[in-house]
């Protein structure tokens, strides 16, 4: 099935909950492998990067300054490649918890679905002292995991937020943990 | 189809991450590496020293990967001897257990003179695969003059093309064919996806429709994984959702209480 069609079932799924609470529409950029994935032969890592990223989700009041705030958001990638495409379809399970008037704690659970996508053929490239052919991926495959998150929202006014999500990998394993990050914008409706 | 790299040659433009020439990788994703008992000293290092560096690369590079489900595990020095073998040879001879990696050092494998630090051959047949990696141990080999992260990474470069990768014509990748140079303290972007496409934490089994919480892993993974993966994720939702309840349970009573007075 498509991310596409999946996409639409879990909005379709998100918007015939019972409309108590507050809708959110998103959009910023999420960086994958905070300063972790290497970007120069100096070895300098990742630290910001513009990938596209757009969101809607509910927020339900639990109780007293405790929320819910389920969310279903989308990244593209601006540096796919000719030969391969990637997207990342993100399902948020966060709380959040109300410290100030104007800022939020958040915490939470977020999956992912990682797309990446092969035309196949060829690419000719150096091997050694002369050049080979080299496959191309020629499928799309997803890759299904699970990140544990905090992070923060600060309220310019009562509808308009800024947010910054940090999605920690691997949490289970402290050597082989990696960050991603997601600064958005957003709308309450 | 041998993958070669070199200290040799200046960079060109810029794809995406690739695959060899058998344009896939092993069907399991837990993947042993046998160590040939070969001398290694041409290249620089012991055998055991090898081993040790083929457990940094292991564990520095390809196990750090968090958006693919991919455990490479290093065996002790064996008994294999590849001494006298080229990459076909090692096929024909059936030195490889199925689906696992074999590693070595050795010279017959490399020309005189070919620049070339090592070279990987991946060879599939149906759901079995064998990969042999072996290290430029030639008297003229420069594997002897890299730094240790070099070697490291060399080793790690190779790897990568045991577990199916090709080439990436970034630069920065571990695998450009180009090691020298640079400095490669991990990953880049195209060596991250390239090892998620191949390797991909898989939707719990029935779930693809909808699955609420990735990487759980199959009834098989969790047989024979004293640690599944979804056992985590699973707790923590687990929490949120009796944390939920308590709050909704709560504020039900407080209405209750609230009515009452």
């Amino acid at each position: 099935m498509s991310i596409s069609i999946k996409a639409f079932i879990l909005i379709s799924f998100f918007l015939a909950l019972p409309a108590r609470g507050a809708h959110l529409v998103t959009t910023g950029t999420f960086v994958p492998y905070f300063n972790k994935a290497q970007i120069s032969n100096t070895g300098a890592t990742r630290k910001f990067e513009l990938n596209p990223y757009v969101g809607y989700g509910q927020q339900f009041h639990i109780s007293g300054p405790h929320y819910f705030m389920p969310e279903i958001a989308l990244a593209f990638y601006l540096d796919n490649a000719k030969k391969t495409t990637r997207r990342t379809l993100f399902l948020h399970y966060d709380f959040s918890y109300v410290l100030t008037n104007v800022f939020l704690l958040r915490y939470g659970l977020t999956t992912y679905w990682h797309t990446i996508e092969g035309e196949g053929g060829t690419v000719t490239l150096r091997n050694g002292d002369s050049y080979s052919d080299f496959k191309a991926p020629s499928k799309a495959r997803t890759s299904y995991y699970t990140t544990v998150d905090f992070g923060g929202e600060y309220f310019f006014n009562p509808v308009r937020s800024l947010r910054l999500d940090v999605n920690m990998m691997n949490a289970r394993d402290f050597e082989n943990r990696a960050f991603n990050y997601i600064l958005s914008y957003n709308w309450y409706l | 189809m041998k993958i070669l790299i070199t200290l040799l040659a200046v960079p060109t433009f810029a794809l995406s991450f690739t695959l060899t020439s058998a344009g896939r990788g092993f069907d399991k994703n837990k993947i042993k590496i046998h160590i040939a008992k070969t001398d290694c000293s041409n290249a620089g290092f012991s055998t055991e020293r090898f081993r040790d560096m083929i457990e940094d690369a292991v564990d520095d590079f390809w196990n750090q990967v968090a958006s693919a489900d991919l455990k490479l595990s290093v065996g002790q020095v064996g008994t294999i001897d590849i001494d006298g073998f080229d990459h076909a040879s090692i096929f024909t001879a059936g030195l490889i257990p199925a689906n696992s990696i074999l590693a070595g050092c050795n010279e017959d494998a490399f020309a005189a003179a070919s620049g070339s630090l090592g070279a990987t051959q991946l060879e599939c047949d149906g759901s079995t695969c064998r990969a042999v990696f072996i290290i430029n141990a030639r008297p003229d080999s420069l594997v002897s003059t890299l730094s240790r992260s070099e070697q490291v990474a060399t080793i790690a470069h190779e790897l990568g093309h045991a577990i199916g990768l090709g080439h990436s014509e970034y630069s920065h990748n571990l695998m450009y064919y180009k090691i020298g140079g640079k400095t490669q303290n991990w990953f880049g972007q195209d060596d991250i996806e390239g090892v998620t496409y191949l390797y991909p934490h898989e939707p719990p089994a029935g779930c693809d429709f909808l699955p609420l919480f990735g990487s759980m892993g199959t009834i098989k993974d969790i047989s024979d994984d004293l640690d599944p993966p979804g056992g985590f994720p699973a707790t923590i939702a687990l929490g949120f959702a009796v944390i939920f309840a308590l709050f909704k349970t709560l504020a039900s009573l407080r209405a209750i209480i609230y009515l009452k007075a």
